[in-house]
C-alpha cells in the first residue's frame, strides 16, 4: 500500500484541527422544540421541558440571561424552541429529569 | 402538598364571581394566537338522529361539519355543546368552534362569562411570617458521625452490609431526640437541623414533634397538656401525646392500605454518586416513616385569623444521602414526611387524609422513579405534578370512608370532595395540567386534575382503575389511558357529558360500595358525588365560613348547580386536555339545524353535541 506524503499531512491537518476545537472550542449551543411541564410534587415541584421526540430536560436559565424561568414557564401550554446546552452529568440527581439539565440562552414560542 | 384551601377558595370565588364581569378577557395574555392542529374550513352539512333509547345522545361535529341537522327530538329538549382539547397545546379561543345561527331552538346565553378568567383582582388573605430563633445549620449535618465516604459511581465498590455504620435509634417515646431538617422560611426554600423529640411510635412511623422554643423558653408545639381545638385560625399550634399517638394509630392503618392500591414506597436510598444502596444501612431510622411536626413554612401566628398554609408534604430529598448541593444537602435519609403543627392541633381529622396524601407522594417516587431506577433503565420514570397530586387525592377519596368511619369529626369537609366547587365553577381554566401563572391557577389545577381523576375512577373500573394508574409502567396521561384501555379523546367526551347530565348513577354520581381490593376489612367504598347538590355535600365548609365571615356574601358560591356552561356562540381558550361547556338552546321542534363558524377551525379540537 502506497501512501503519498500529501495524504498523511492532510490527515495530520485534519485531526489537529479537530484536536484544537474539541478542547477549546466548548460545546456548540443546541435547539430543542416542545412544552414546558411541572415535575415533583408540590410544594417542591420544578419545572421541567418535553420535546416532541420524548426527551425530557429539567430547565434552567442561563446567568445573565435578560429572561427569567418564569417568563418561560408562562408560556405553559404553547409550543416551544429553547436554545442553550444539555448537562447530562447530573441525571439521576434531585430534581434532575431524565435526559439531565437544558440551560436556556434563547427561547421562543413557535 | 395538601394545601388547606377551603377558606382561600371561598374568598377566591366570591371575588371572582363579584367581580368577573368587569374583568378582561386574559385569555390570549401571550399577544398571540395558538392553535394545535392544521386550520380548516367548514363546508359539509350532516345529519343525525335523536334516539329516546340512548342516554345520553352524544354526536361528534367534525371540523369540517358546516351544519348539523338534528331529527327525531320533541320539544323542550336541551342541546349542548361541548368542546374538547386532547392535546398538549392551548388552542386560542378563535380557532374554537361555535354555533353561529340555529333553527328549530331557542338559543340560550350561559351562566357564566367568557370574559371570566384568572385575572386577579382579589385581595387574598395575607401570609404572616414571623422569624423564629433557629439554628442556621447549614455546615451541619444530620448523622454528622458517619464515616467520610469516597465517591465512586462503581457499585462494585458499594459498601457491605457488614460495614453498616449508621446506628439505629432505640426508640424511647418522650425520651428519644435526633436532628431533623426542616424549612424555614416561607417559600419552603431554607432548611435548618432541629433537634425533635420522639413522641409517638408506631408499627410503621415515628411521630416527631420539633423542640422549638419561643420567647419565654417554653416549647412551641408540645405540651404535656390538653389542647383546646379552634378551626377558626386563632387556635395554638401544641399537640400533646394523645395527638401524636392519634397520628401514628391512625397513620399504622392508612400504612398498608394505601400499599395495597398504590404499592409500595422504596426501601432504597439514591446513596452519594447514584449508587442505589438499602436504605437500613445509611438511616437512623431504618425503613420506618416519619412523621414530623412543626410549623411548616414558618407561618403560623397566634393573632392572624390565618388558615391557609401547608398541611403538610412529602420531598424526596429524603431518599438521597451524601449529596453535597441543592436541597439533596438538607436530606434526613430515610422516609419523611412533614405535617403542620397549627392544623396538626385544631384540624387533626384533616390531617389524617393528608397523611394519606403525602404518603401516595411517597409511593409514587417510590413505584414510579425508584423502581426504574433500581432497574438502571435509561429513562426512569418521573411522575408529573398534576398527575402525583391527582393520584394523591385519589388516594384522599378512596380513604375517605375509612377515616369517617374511624374517626367521627372527619366530614367530608375533609375530603377531597371540597375542590368540587372550585372545579365547576374554574374547569375551564386549566386542562390536565399543574398551571402556576396566574394567581390562582394552582387551586383551580388541584380542583381540576382531582376531578377527573375522580370521574374516570368511577367510570373505568374503580379501585382497580386506581391502582393500574399507580403501578403501571407508565406516568401522566399515558398512564392513564393504558389503565381505562381508552384514548385520552374518548375519555375526555364521556367527561364533558358527565358534566352536563344529572343523573343517577352516571359521570360523578356512581357509587362503588365495594371493590375487589381487601385490607382490615375495608373494601374501599368509593361515594357517589352529586355535582348539582354540592351545598349539602359541603355543609359544614360553608356554614364554618360563614360563621367567621359573618358579612360576606358568598351566595353566589353555590348559586351555579353543577359545572358553568357558556352561551351558544362563546369562544374560549382550550387549554391542554381540557373542555368547556355551552348551552346551545332548547328544543321547540322535532328537527333542529345548528350552523357553525365556518373558517379558521383547529382540527385538534374535539366537537360534540349532546342531549338528554
Amino acid at each position: 500500500m502506497r501512501i503519498s506524503i500529501k495524504s498523511l499531512f492532510i490527515a495530520f491537518a485534519f485531526l489537529f484541527v479537530g484536536a484544537f476545537l474539541f478542547a477549546f472550542g466548548g460545546r456548540a449551543p443546541q435547539t430543542i422544540v416542545g412544552h414546558v411541564k411541572y415535575y415533583g410534587n408540590v410544594p417542591f415541584e420544578f419545572p421541567g421541558f418535553e420535546t416532541v421526540d420524548g426527551y425530557i430536560y429539567t430547565i434552567k436559565i442561563e446567568e445573565n440571561a435578560d429572561f427569567s424561568l418564569k417568563d418561560i414557564t408562562a408560556a405553559q401550554g404553547y409550543l416551544l424552541e429553547l436554545t442553550g446546552e444539555i448537562d447530562k452529568n447530573q441525571k439521576n440527581g434531585l430534581n434532575v429529569l431524565k435526559d439531565g439539565v437544558f440551560t436556556v440562552s434563547e427561547w421562543k414560542k413557535l | 402538598m395538601k394545601k388547606f384551601l377551603l377558606a382561600s377558595a371561598f374568598l377566591a370565588i366570591w371575588g371572582f364571581t363579584a367581580c368577573e364581569f368587569a374583568l378582561l378577557d386574559s385569555s390570549n395574555s401571550l399577544n398571540s394566537y395558538s392553535q394545535s392542529g392544521n386550520l380548516v374550513s367548514a363546508s359539509g352539512a350532516e345529519s343525525a338522529s335523536y334516539s329516546s333509547s340512548v342516554s345520553p345522545n352524544i354526536i361528534e361535529v367534525s371540523p369540517a361539519t358546516a351544519s348539523l341537522t338534528i331529527s327525531g327530538l320533541s320539544s323542550g329538549k336541551t342541546v349542548w355543546m361541548t368542546k374538547t382539547n386532547p392535546s398538549e397545546n392551548v388552542i386560542s379561543s378563535s380557532y374554537t368552534r361555535y354555533v353561529s345561527s340555529v333553527s328549530g331552538l331557542t338559543t340560550s346565553s350561559g351562566n357564566v362569562s367568557t370574559s371570566s378568567s384568572d385575572s386577579g383582582g382579589i385581595g387574598w388573605i395575607p401570609w404572616i411570617f414571623h422569624n423564629e430563633g433557629f439554628e442556621p445549620c447549614v455546615s451541619l449535618r444530620l448523622n454528622a458521625s458517619l464515616p467520610a465516604l469516597s465517591l465512586s459511581e462503581s457499585r462494585s465498590l458499594l459498601p457491605s452490609e457488614a460495614l453498616r455504620s449508621v446506628a439505629q435509634i432505640s426508640p424511647v417515646v418522650d425520651s428519644t431526640t435526633k436532628n431533623i431538617y426542616v424549612d424555614t422560611n416561607s417559600d419552603m426554600s431554607a432548611f435548618a437541623a432541629k433537634k425533635a423529640t420522639l413522641r409517638a411510635s408506631g408499627a410503621y412511623c415515628y411521630v416527631w414533634v420539633i423542640d422549638d422554643r419561643d420567647f419565654f423558653g417554653n416549647s412551641k408545639y408540645w405540651t404535656s397538656g390538653s389542647v383546646s381545638k379552634s378551626s377558626d385560625g386563632k387556635g395554638g399550634q401544641k399537640i400533646n401525646s394523645e395527638i401524636a399517638q392519634s397520628i401514628a394509630d391512625n397513620f399504622d392503618k392508612i400504612y398498608p392500605m394505601v400499599r395495597k392500591i398504590f404499592g409500595q414506597e422504596s426501601d432504597k436510598i439514591i446513596y452519594q454518586a447514584r449508587i442505589i444502596s438499602e436504605m437500613s444501612n445509611w438511616s437512623d431510622t431504618g425503613t420506618k416513616v416519619n412523621i414530623v411536626v412543626y410549623d411548616i413554612g414558618n407561618d403560623y401566628s397566634s393573632t392572624s385569623s390565618d388558615t391557609g398554609g401547608t398541611v403538610g408534604y412529602f420531598y424526596s430529598k429524603d431518599y438521597y444521602y451524601q449529596y453535597n448541593n441543592g436541597d439533596a444537602a438538607y436530606s434526613n435519609a430515610g422516609k419523611y414526611f412533614y405535617i403542620d403543627a397549627y392544623y396538626t392541633a385544631n384540624e387533626t381529622a384533616m390531617v389524617y387524609s393528608t397523611l394519606a396524601h403525602e404518603f401516595q407522594h411517597m409511593v409514587d417516587f417510590g413505584v414510579k422513579t425508584m423502581a426504574s431506577l433500581e432497574k438502571n433503565t435509561r429513562s426512569p420514570l418521573q411522575s408529573s405534578t398534576w398527575y402525583n397530586e391527582m393520584k394523591s387525592m385519589l388516594c384522599e377519596d378512596i380513604m375517605k370512608n375509612y377515616l369517617e368511619e374511624a374517626n367521627s369529626d372527619f366530614t367530608d369537609d375533609d375530603s377531597p370532595f371540597h375542590r368540587f366547587p372550585m372545579f365547576c365553577r374554574h374547569y375551564y381554566d386549566t386542562g390536565l395540567e399543574y398551571k402556576t401563572s396566574g394567581t390562582y391557577d394552582v387551586y383551580y389545577s388541584y380542583a381540576n386534575n382531582y376531578a377527573f381523576g375522580a370521574w374516570a375512577a368511577r367510570n373505568y373500573g374503580g379501585l382497580s382503575f386506581i391502582n393500574k394508574i399507580a403501578t403501571n409502567n407508565y406516568v401522566d396521561i399515558d398512564s392513564i389511558t393504558a389503565a381505562s384501555g381508552c384514548s385520552i379523546e374518548e375519555m375526555l367526551k364521556k367527561y364533558t357529558a358527565a358534566c352536563l347530565v344529572n343523573k343517577e348513577k352516571y359521570g360523578f354520581n356512581i357509587a362503588l360500595d365495594k371493590s375487589d381490593f381487601e385490607e382490615n376489612n375495608y373494601y374501599y367504598p368509593l361515594d357517589a358525588v352529586n355535582l348539582w347538590d354540592l351545598k349539602k355535600l359541603l355543609s359544614d365548609s360553608y356554614s364554618t365560613f360563614k360563621k367567621n365571615n359573618p358579612t360576606a356574601d358568598i351566595s353566589s358560591y353555590y348559586s351555579f348547580a353543577g359545572p358553568v356552561y357558556f352561551g351558544y356562540n362563546s369562544q374560549k381558550d382550550l387549554r391542554p386536555y381540557s373542555f368547556s361547556l355551552s348551552k346551545v338552546g332548547t328544543t321547540t321542534s322535532s328537527t333542529i339545524t345548528l350552523n357553525f363558524n365556518r373558517s379558521n377551525i383547529d382540527d385538534a379540537q374535539r366537537t360534540y353535541i349532546i342531549i338528554e
